[in-house]
């Protein structure tokens, strides 16, 4: 077993909304995140796959202390993180460091490459000018920019090399953790694998732990040895990727898959799709059962009364209890075969 | 007649560093009840096409050339108060954002009352109803509720179906979808293709679909125009594209999208016993392919092909003159289960097309010829 | 919503003790009194008065006496008889510290109705007009037309308000007599007045006009108001306009406030009896009361209308307080 780095366990999440200026107090609360359990160790990657709204971003915030949990425990190398002071936060902030979906939004436009990626260090006060210098050159090679895009201006750079400069600036500090919050949605096709590749690329160099946060299984896949499934603010579905991909055990997880459209006609055609009927349910009134129970496809199948009655927990699944789902159609499933 | 067609269409900037040559000869042509898509990176053209179908073009841009055909009217030559009679009545345009797109201070109902009522006179009620269906139609539960809902109340999936359904009401011939997936996660991106499809059947639209996804477009068009650079490139349906690709970027494209060899080789992973949270790091993830280089700017475009500085299919001449969109009529020796690919209307923009479509052939067998060339062509340059 | 009308009131009553008492120190803290002006007053007498209106006392005994009819004297309530001050709690303002036959709610109630009449008018020109030269502005932006309009409202925020004033007079006054030259009788006195009122109003509201609608044509809801094939002129005041009236509602908040307690240059070149010059004189001459009745009516109002700008603006953005989903 690898060293666990970072270890998150039973984090819940709970925003109040309503308290708006002619309303003083709550009118009701969201529960953004309940019981979710992650390691991430070094050198590894674990992809968060879920819809916009399943809570996987309140926890990429969560990790990088943006955010503070209702309750649970996140520990980076034994040290409890949710209870620390801001001062105290610093020495852990040059460890875990995020990447914004929105790299637009995430650089400053009348900021240079060079002083955008400058800036970790004035922060934090390391190293001389001249090594400052250096390192960001060295930094702009990683990502694979080249001197000419020093003194370039956000405006003055295309998506992907946006991302590249964002990416870079996450790892000034030499983190050991990155959290990734959907660096490539917002990019086409093309620029996606390149950005991909690069994140690849940059966590076997770096032995970074990698946590990404995506929509669309097909891009973590590449990164990601381990894929954690979310569904309104819960954990559906942890599995090594490959087994994730070839078989999908909790009833979302399936539908998340074939909604992914492949480039081939042909399969497209014989494919069985599952399209989800209708939206998730309101997370300031989740029913008691399992969340997914009003669109799940087999949930007839079996006891439809289990699915709305009794929430079901994360279970192992197989021997090595890596395959973990939190179903009552899959657990009973595993124990018949 | 063809239902739409869109011949040799030119069209530029003029900026204060000069003109910027955006859209450089895009062709294609769309039949009543069929779906095309129009793929091409961002910043390839795909959306000011959209827009000029539209009459929708923003400020300072120029019409050079060219002819849109609507059941062979050029729409090009439509004076300002004719557009008004082809926007949204035989032309309906989805966007990319339906957040942006629909106005905040005015509620559903109204919105989509205006897209009515612009085309013709009917009761307040009658409106209301037709308002109303049209929700219905799309997907919305409750209706007649939702219409006095304002755009900030309604999630992101809901907004999306609202300005899906303000394009049909005035049951156009065309529906132009400009990215109408990219902005939703996969599960409403999964419905929203559905519903397409669904309306398109129903109604024998014809429907323009833009993207930048090859997965949508193998799920959800018949054919395909493959777009680079403000120039079409590829002209085919979609089966012929996905099986012989005749053009060199058609050919990349393809091979960066998820597929389901993509998913096969997970599969394999899978199948491997040293999986699990052990996996040795040295095992080192597959790369994902993606054309080397970057597209160029219309501000410095190159000299003859625009795609030849990416292309490891080059030749001399690629440099000097500009391939025409031309039929392709040569046959390739059947290769495994394809058969023999026989002249069609299929037109692609590449001289060395025979070589391309060989080579395309041959990579379903093994990509891993074609990536080196691809790799070795870039070599020098980096 | 009764909630918020009960917070609202609370905030209202915050900000008139602390306008109140910061003024009423400040005024205390500049040098000179209410009396200087009448000069050769014999120092007794001046004691007398001063006794008289209580000017000997400490001034946070002196603000308690005005907020209020609270027992400070050693005699029991302040002030007996005829002349017991009810102060600001029961209404009563006091009598002018100047004007002595008069109190200053009497002289309120004689320059109020003028200033808020000249005011009412001057907005109901003003403000529609603006909206709509603006309007045009933005939707003929770059032609003969906008130019015209720009060098127009330029010329409204430039020009000091008196010249304004003093040019419709000479113009439509003296030179083409069309409008009596002073005088507040009927409404074509009032004619030239409101118009040099509204005047830096109109533009202003004209160049927030003209910018908003400007910068919501490039938006993506107005690409789809014409894709449906609305026409430009359903484009731009249906659509365009709507937003772009948001930031007009927040200036015209305070602004109105301003205008409707009228302004003391149109009043002393129309020569009317409005209250703008109160404001003006009262703080010149040390009329304390006068003064202070002046800026709690004036910060009254400016709260009133900030809060009824607020509710216009809810009623235009029903994203305004309530929760959005994202």
């Amino acid at each position: 077993m690898t060293e666990v780095l970072l270890q998150v366990r039973a984090i819940g999440k709970r925003f109040d909304v309503g308290a708006g200026r002619f309303q003083a107090r709550a009118r009701a609360s969201i529960q953004a995140l309940s019981d979710v359990d992650l390691d991430l160790a070094s050198g590894q990657a674990l992809g968060l796959v879920g819809e916009s709204g399943s809570g996987k971003s309140t926890l990429a915030r969560i990790l990088v202390g943006l955010e503070q949990p209702s309750k649970g425990s996140v520990r980076l190398d034994g040290v409890e993180l949710t209870t620390l002071s801001r001062a105290a936060w610093r020495p852990f902030r040059k460890r875990i460091q995020m990447v914004f979906q929105d790299c637009a939004g995430s650089l400053d436009p009348r900021q240079s490459v060079r002083s955008a990626l400058l800036e970790p260090y004035r922060i934090h006060g390391l190293y001389s000018a001249r090594e400052r210098d250096m390192r960001c050159m060295e930094l702009l090679e990683a990502v694979g920019l080249g001197a000419e895009h020093w003194n370039r201006f956000p405006h003055e750079l295309s998506g992907g090399q946006r991302q590249r400069v964002a990416i870079a600036r996450a790892l000034a500090l030499e983190p050991q953790i990155l959290i990734l919050d959907e660096p490539v949605s917002a990019l086409d096709s093309s620029m996606r694998a390149q950005i991909l590749n690069l994140l690849i690329e940059l966590k076997r160099r770096f032995h970074l732990a990698c946590l990404f946060v995506a929509h669309d299984l097909f891009a973590v896949q590449a990164l990601c040895e381990h894929i954690a499934v979310m569904y309104m603010g819960r954990i559906v579905e942890v599995a090594p990727t490959g087994a994730l991909f070839a078989n999908p055990l909790h009833p979302y997880t399936q539908a998340l898959l074939s909604a992914v459209p492949f480039a081939d006609p042909q399969v497209e055609q014989q494919r069985r799709r599952i399209v989800l009927q209708g939206e998730p349910p309101s997370p300031m009134d989740l029913p008691p059962g399992c969340a997914f129970a009003a669109r799940c496809p087999t949930k007839h199948s079996i006891d439809a009364r289990l699915c709305e009655g009794d929430r079901p927990l994360l279970k192992g699944c197989d021997e090595t209890g890596l395959r973990q789902a939190a179903c009552h159609a899959v657990v009973t499933q595993g124990s018949q075969s | 007649m063809t239902l739409l067609e869109v011949r040799n269409l030119r069209l530029r900037f003029d900026t204060k560093d000069g003109p910027l040559q955006v859209l450089d000869e895009i062709s294609f042509k769309l039949e009543a009840g069929e779906t095309l898509a129009m793929v091409g990176e961002s910043g390839s053209g795909k959306s000011l096409t959209a827009l000029t179908l539209m009459g929708l073009l923003p400020p300072g841009a120029i019409i050079e050339t060219g002819e849109v055909l609507l059941e062979g009217r050029n729409l090009l030559t439509l004076s300002a108060r004719q557009w008004r009679s082809v926007r949204g009545r035989e032309l309906a345009m989805v966007y990319q954002d339906a957040n942006s797109a629909l106005h905040p201070l005015l509620t559903v109902g109204e919105q989509l009352a205006e897209a009515i009522l612009a085309h013709r006179k009917e009761s307040p009620s009658e409106v209301r109803k037709a308002c109303a269906s049209a929700l219905g139609e799309v997907g919305i539960s409750a209706p007649e509720a939702r219409l006095d809902a304002y755009p900030h109340e309604l999630s992101g999936g809901m907004r999306q179906r609202v300005v899906i359904a303000m394009a049909l009401l005035a049951r156009p011939k065309v529906l132009i979808a400009d990215e109408p997936t990219t902005a939703v996660d996969v599960t409403m991106q999964a419905q929203i293709l559905e519903l397409l499809e669904h309306l398109r059947a129903k109604y024998s639209m014809a429907v323009l679909l833009v993207t930048h996804d090859l997965g949508v477009v193998a799920r959800a068009a018949q054919k395909v125009a493959v777009v680079y650079a403000g120039r079409t490139v590829e002209l085919a349906t979609t089966k012929e594209l996905f099986q012989t690709p005749l053009h060199p970027y058609s050919v990349g494209l393809l091979r960066s999208a998820p597929s389901e060899a993509a998913q096969s080789m997970a599969s394999v992973l899978a199948a491997s016993p040293s999986q699990g949270p052990t996996q040795s790091p040295s095992q080192a993830p597959a790369r994902l392919f993606s054309i080397p280089g970057m597209a160029p700017s219309p501000a410095r475009m190159p000299v003859g092909c625009a795609f030849h500085p990416r292309c490891p299919f080059e030749v001399a001449r690629c440099s000097r003159e500009r391939p025409e969109l031309k039929a392709w009529r040569v046959e390739v020796p059947s290769n495994m289960h394809t058969g023999l690919v026989t002249a069609t209307s299929r037109r692609a923009a590449c001289f060395e097309q025979e070589r391309v479509a060989a080579a395309a052939v041959a990579s379903r067998t093994g990509w891993h010829e074609l990536e080196q060339l691809w790799l070795a062509k870039m070599e020098p340059r980096t | 919503m009764i909630r918020a009308a009960l917070r609202h009131l609370a905030g209202l009553v915050i900000s008139v003790v602390i306008v109140l008492a910061v003024s009423f120190a400040l005024m205390h803290a500049v040098p000179g009194g209410p009396f200087d002006a009448e000069r050769g007053l014999h120092p007794e007498i001046e004691a007398n008065l001063a006794r008289a209106y209580h000017l000997d006392w400490p001034v946070w005994k002196q603000f308690l006496q005005y907020i209020g009819p609270f027992n400070l004297g050693p005699d029991g309530w302040l002030g007996t008889g005829a002349d017991r001050f009810g102060g600001v709690l029961a209404l009563d303002f006091g009598p002018s510290l100047r004007h002595r036959d008069y109190d200053v709610a009497d002289i309120l109630a004689a320059s109020l109705p003028v200033s808020f009449q000249l005011g009412a008018l001057a907005l109901a020109w003003s403000v529609p007009l603006g909206i709509l030269l603006g309007t045009l502005a933005a939707a003929r932006a770059g032609t003969w037309l906008d130019a015209l309009l720009r060098v127009l409202t330029t010329t409204g925020i430039v020009l000091p308000g008196f010249v304004i004033a003093s040019l419709s007079l000479l113009v439509f006054a003296f030179a083409w007599p069309l409008f009596p030259v002073a005088g507040w009788s009927s409404l074509r006195h009032m004619v030239l007045p409101a118009f040099a009122l509204g005047a830096p109003c109109a533009t202003y509201v004209a160049r927030l006009t003209r910018s908003g609608v400007l910068e919501n044509l490039q938006l993506d809801f107005v690409r789809t108001a014409k894709g449906k094939g609305l026409g430009r002129g359903a484009v731009i005041w249906r659509h365009a306009l709507r937003s772009a009236l948001l930031p007009v509602v927040a200036y015209l908040g305070p602004a109105s406030a301003a205008i409707l307690t009228g302004s003391l240059v149109v009043e002393k070149i129309f020569f009317l009896p409005g209250a703008g010059t109160h404001f003006v004189n009262s703080a010149l001459n040390r009329d304390y009361t006068l003064a202070l009745g002046v800026t709690l009516v004036y910060t009254v109002l400016v709260f009133c209308l900030n809060a009824l700008a607020d509710l216009l603006a809810s009623f235009l953005d029903p994203r305004v307080g309530g929760r959005q989903e994202s």
